[in-house]
């Protein structure tokens, strides 16, 4: 018995179960100085135009910030604005974590087009969206309208966001809790949704900051927010420093979210320590929720893209002869407005990958007090509202950068700055998913911080590159107030071309753009679907 | 090329808990040292600390005589360590073909010749038709393979190689295991391999270093480590032991196996009275109690100590031989591992007698 007991005891001796390592198995060392320098140069752009503008907001003087804050309306636009953002946000959270859940691990019907039709509202531009529920019911007008728009345009990020965690996750997590006893459910709630956590965080936090300063949905809904208080101000005064005072409202709430989110998220970190998803993962029976889950996301897809498709063929189908002869003499628009937007779309995608590459590689492989400045950092390009951060790069143009003023340069720039944050997120989905391993192989091979990340990570990344590109360029092409602003005089685009047609209501001239617009969006969906948060992984071995 | 590798007190601690409290390993060059450690041990950490993934917060990594690395703040980064590394289950570059994984860390002119890829492949037993092939398309063995090639291609002059089989079946294992040992030594490089496998350190170290709790407990070349360990715990571990209390006269010791001739390998072990002694159970041979004669199943070696007798209490069949639990007559039990030609049942009464000299320690906390 003795001898049993020691035995015991010299065996525990040697496995110690709950020994410390490394927390990830990971090199998170301390980022290196000319990564850290890039990055560095890459926030000081994105951050640009916030500096711009709060110079411009002191130029004005202490007495003209007060009287603009104090205006009677200003109430009534905080608890607009805030209100959107409080409904939208948890609602994006709900459906798209939801959907993501039904499509990544039920036994849906079809799972690939339900995939395509969650992920397509992201790519319609809101506008459009806008336009078409007016068109529907002027009830849309308002607080419902705004809500319903912004949560069909917006809820895609937390979908894709957390698809793709889940698609990262080891099955073996869900499986085990299974063989404990815990039904689907509980799984969800017990297992996957703690992981998920950080994901669906960084979704929300997005939608948050879209919510606060979106312009071009609010416009067309004719519902008050601060953007369009700015839009208004701007236009009646052409006061540059109102503008930026009533901006530094929002820069305050998206700090104070940048925080909130920081407090919730804890010390949750992105990088896991399993490689991707080995194998599929088994998907759980829908049972007698089968009808009303099907029907729900039936209902979605219709909502969100059901409905601006459909108008749209309402439009060409019920134009009048007239109207389509006049639509039929500005078709010349149509290839030079094409041909400005994917010019655009490209270049901004391109110019917002560069910036968004450093800091997501940054992010997901390094730790230190530098990380977490430079992660947050990248969201301040939705502190602003679109028209003000346009308006502070033209001004920055116009006095220091004299070329670039007026120039197509200058409005690929700001919107890479203004969609820099979507990059970084998709980015990181799919960077944290590289086993660190790998990166530590290449560097016993003689390949330094760079040549690792070129020769290795970025090309195992490859989807996920594609992935934030793609989700650049299509919100590009939805774009509209700051291109309104920084297009230089003369020129075009889709957008522009529609919301002119539409304002005008010759919505049959309108429709062709519309088209346009919309079979570049649906051709974007097909690309990112596949791709986001997706490595090259190595399948497991025979 | 190859180098001698040496720790000297390399520390680490993650949030405060020690990881590794002052390690001390040398490597002579050409040669392979296996650290064995249970998880948690640390070993890992050591490794990545050569390899330069970690720094260590004291102590210093020599490579070649030259520091690599020494405390917190001066380290060299792994790219120009020269040191290569096979991490578990590989890790290879899924989007590289194997010929462009072996020459990853090749110069620009050198991959383009292809010449070292071709000879790297041939080193480790896969043939040329595998360079254009996908990591994906390879079976876990064939997956360490490529892993050590890609890790011997720069010509390092030591490789760390991080559980290299584990999650390999037996088979594979031991195919892959010899694969591995050869191309080592064909190219002659230090290596440092951490496991968790007695028998892969056993057979693989030219020395094994025993790392227990952050520290070194023994090292030794494995038959020192196997037939002599430092104490009942490292005996234990590197493999199966019994251990009996006994009371020592000099060169031998009572116990419930007999009278047995004993080496003391702990210090502190009395020249005369109480001590643990430490029998491997393959040093036991059982022959069953026919009065006067030697049944077969058993055979009385000469030299060896007196004979005991014993019940068999249940016999465990491995294959090739089998394991027979005994118990002994004062109450203490031993184990008898025993070629599997002809063994006796459970309950017979058998004579018990150990060959070769037992080990003998001071008397550890019961």
């Amino acid at each position: 018995m003795a001898k049993a007991a020691a035995k015991v005891r010299a065996a525990s001796l040697f496995a110690r179960p709950n020994a410390v390592r490394s927390s990830t198995g990971a090199s998170r060392r301390r980022i290196p100085r000319g990564l850290l320098a890039v990055c560095i140069g890459a926030e000081i752009l994105i951050v640009a135009p916030v500096l711009v503008t709060i110079d411009q907001a002191i130029s004005g003087g202490w007495h003209a910030a007060q009287r603009d804050l104090t205006r009677a309306a200003i109430p009534t636009l905080l608890l607009h604005t805030l209100v959107v953002a409080a409904i939208v946000t948890p609602l994006c959270g709900v459906i798209g974590l939801a959907g993501a859940w039904a499509v990544e691990r039920t036994r849906l019907a079809g799972r690939r087009i339900w995939m395509v039709l969650l992920v397509a509202p992201i790519t319609v531009p809101a506008f459009v969206t806008s336009y078409a529920w007016v068109s529907v019911s002027s009830a849309m007008q308002g607080l419902a309208g705004a809500v319903a728009v912004t949560t069909f345009t917006y809820y895609p990020l937390v979908f894709l966001i957390s698809s793709a965690a889940l698609r990262g996750l080891d099955p073996a997590l869900e499986e085990s809790a299974r063989s404990l006893g815990s039904r689907p459910w509980t799984v969800f709630r017990r297992v996957a949704l703690p992981q998920l956590r950080p994901a669906l965080l960084g979704g929300m936090l997005l939608v948050a900051l879209d919510a606060l300063v979106e312009f071009d949905a609010f416009a067309a809904l004719k519902f008050q927010t601060f953007s369009t208080d700015v839009y208004s101000q701007y236009q009646s005064s052409f006061s540059v420093s109102s503008a930026a005072v009533l901006s530094m409202l929002s820069l305050g709430l998206c700090l104070l979210l940048l925080g909130g989110e920081a407090f919730l998220r804890g010390g949750a970190s992105y990088t896991r320590v399993s490689m991707g998803a080995r194998r599929p993962p088994s998907l759980y029976p829908l049972g007698r929720t089968a009808p009303l889950v099907h029907g729900g996301l039936g209902l979605l897809a219709t909502a969100a893209v059901g409905v601006p498709v459909g108008i749209l063929v309402y439009w060409f189908t019920q134009a009048s002869s007239s109207a389509l002869a006049a639509a039929a003499a500005g078709m010349g628009y149509l290839l030079p407005a094409a041909v400005t937007s994917i010019g655009l779309g490209i270049g901004g995608a391109v110019l917002a990958l560069l910036l968004a590459l450093p800091i997501a590689y940054a992010i997901t492989r390094y730790r230190g007090r530098w990380i977490g400045a430079i992660e947050r950092g990248s969201y301040l390009s939705y502190a602003l509202p679109d028209l003000v951060g346009a308006i502070a790069l033209g001004y920055a143009a116009l006095h220091w950068v004299r070329p670039l003023y007026e120039s197509l340069a200058l409005l690929v720039v700001a919107y890479a700055i203004l969609f820099v944050p979507l990059a970084v997120v998709a980015l990181r989905t799919t960077l944290s998913q590289i086993e660190p391993r790998m990166d530590e192989c290449a560097r016993s091979l003689g390949a330094g911080t760079f040549a690792t990340a070129w020769r290795v990570t970025l090309p195992v990344a490859r989807p996920g590159l594609a992935a934030a590109g793609v989700l650049v360029f299509a919100f590009v092409l939805g774009d509209l107030s700051t291109t309104q602003v920084l297009l230089p005089p003369g020129m075009y685009t889709l957008g522009t071309q529609f919301w002119t047609n539409s304002s005008t209501v010759a919505f049959a001239a309108a429709a062709p753009y519309a088209a346009v617009l919309m079979t570049l969006a649906l051709g974007c969906t097909f690309l990112l679907m596949g791709k986001f948060g997706r490595i090259r992984a190595l399948a497991a071995p025979r | 090329m190859t180098a001698e590798l040496q720790c000297e007190a390399v520390a680490k601690a993650f949030a405060k808990r020690t990881v590794l409290a002052g390690v001390d390993v040398t490597v002579a060059a050409g040669t392979l040292t296996a650290v064995l450690g249970a998880s948690g041990s640390g070993k890992t950490t050591l490794l990545r600390i050569v390899a330069g993934f970690e720094a260590p917060d004291t102590g210093r990594v020599l490579i070649g005589g030259t520091p690599v690395a020494e405390g917190r703040h001066r380290a060299v980064p792994p790219e120009r360590r020269g040191v290569g590394y096979v991490a578990q289950e590989g890790a290879l570059f899924p989007h590289l073909s194997v010929g462009a994984n072996i020459g990853f860390g090749l110069r620009r002119s050198e991959r383009r010749t292809g010449h070292r890829v071709a000879e790297l492949l041939d080193l480790v037993g896969l043939g040329q038709e595998y360079a254009a092939m996908h990591p994906h398309e390879l079976s876990g063995g064939e997956q360490r393979r490529v892993a050590l090639a890609r890790a011997l291609a720069p010509r390092p002059s030591l490789v760390v190689l991080d559980e290299p089989f584990s999650g390999l079946d037996a088979a594979l294992r031991t195919e892959t295991r010899a694969a591995v040992a050869g191309a080592l030594s064909e190219e002659g490089t230090t290596a440092l391999l951490v496991t968790h496998d007695q028998a892969e350190a056993l057979s693989m170290g030219r020395e094994v270093a025993v790392l227990r709790q952050g520290a070194m407990a023994q090292t030794a070349p494995p038959d020192t480590l196997y037939r002599f360990p430092v104490d009942v715990e490292v005996a234990r571990f590197v493999g199966d032991a019994i251990v009996l209390d006994g009371t020592r006269d000099g060169d031998t010791v009572d116990c419930a196996l007999g009278r047995l001739p004993c080496v003391a390998i702990d210090d502190g072990a009395a020249a005369r009275g109480g001590v643990d002694v430490m029998v491997r159970p393959e040093q036991v041979t059982i022959a069953t109690a026919v009065r006067g004669a030697t049944a077969p199943g058993g055979s009385a070696i000469a030299g060896a100590g007196t004979a005991t007798e014993a019940t068999v209490v249940s016999v465990t069949y491995l294959g090739a031989e089998a394991v027979v639990r005994l118990a002994l007559g004062d109450g203490g039990a031993a184990t008898a591992r025993v070629f599997s030609g002809s063994l006796p049942e459970p309950g017979r009464r058998v004579t018990a007698r150990v060959s070769g000299p037992v080990v003998v320690y001071r008397p550890g906390p019961r």
